[in-house]
């Protein structure tokens, strides 16, 4: 194959992807309950629509702590001792793509409507 | 030969590790030590190429003092290689570039199929799209450099095969 068609291959590859990453960046929503993850497992969730008050919620781990803000305009982690706060950069959280600190294993992401059979209010959760 | 170029690739690949990460997306770099990689494939062939990623990943790790990454390098390192082992052939010197891009975009998805699994959340399946622009640019950028690298090398007769 020429080069002008691979040229034109992963161009179109990429502007796929690139108009995948905008919809999903951008799509501001799947309900208002929030799930924080370690390991797999759900650790904590809230219903930010019944928060108040601003607070923050520590996480930790046997690697290491995470701050997430919670707000009823949304979460996002404001401290981590993590090499390279990754989760810290990403800002609030978005419809699409989760808060990751991959080194604590942490994801912290929007619960489905399924998912989120839990005491909202108060924020403890189903086991 | 193959030694001279693992310790260039090492030394990249250190140096490259002390820059801050570009984006808040994990995984984002620019790979520049996969220019090593490629050059010592087409010009040495596969068991060498192989040789000088293995070495790299496993001193890098131990340079860097991440050896929890080593994990996250193998994954995408070796699925990098297989793919690139298997087109190298295939697409000659002006197309290194192609392999390039392939192997790294290949590199990133075992990353996140690594990620995925160590922190059993399907979700993070949201990045690829991310992750394969990030594969097309930079092993472009990537394999162009190793292309021009063997073009100018070739001509001084440092590689005798």
């Amino acid at each position: 194959m020429k080069t002008k068609h691979w040229i034109m291959i992963f161009s179109a590859i990429l502007i796929i992807c690139a108009a995948d990453t905008v919809f999903l960046w951008h799509d501001d929503g799947e309900g208002s309950v929030v799930g924080v993850f370690e390991d797999g497992e759900l650790i904590y969730s809230i219903d930010i629509s019944t928060v108040d008050e601003d607070y923050e919620y520590r996480i930790e781990t046997e690697y290491g702590f995470n701050v997430l803000s919670i707000s009823s305009e949304g979460v996002s982690i404001t401290d981590a001792d993590c090499r390279d706060r990754t989760c810290v950069k990403h800002g609030r959280l978005r419809g699409g793509s989760p808060i990751i600190c991959l080194p604590h294993k942490i994801v912290v992401r929007w619960l489905s409507e399924d998912q989120s059979g839990i005491d909202a209010v108060t924020g403890t959760l189903l086991k | 030969m193959t030694a001279l170029i693992t310790a260039v690739s090492l030394i990249i690949f250190v140096i490259e590790a002390q820059l801050p990460s570009l984006t808040p997306i994990p995984g984002i770099k620019l790979g520049l030590a996969n220019i090593a990689v490629l050059f010592a494939l087409y010009a040495l062939g596969p068991t060498s190429a192989l040789f000088v990623l293995v070495l790299r990943i496993i001193m890098g790790g131990i340079f860097t003092g991440q050896m929890m990454a080593v994990l996250y390098s193998f994954a995408g390192g070796i699925l990098a290689y297989l793919i690139e082992l298997l087109l190298y052939k295939r697409l000659n010197k002006n197309h290194i570039w192609v392999v390039s891009v392939f192997g790294a975009i290949m590199h990133n998805v075992g990353q996140i199929l690594v990620a995925i699994l160590i922190t059993s959340t399907v979700q993070l399946v949201v990045y690829l799209p991310v992750l394969i622009i990030s594969g097309i640019i930079t092993g472009a950028f990537t394999g162009l450099c190793a292309q021009f690298l063997l073009k100018r090398l070739e001509t001084t007769k440092i590689l005798k095969q």
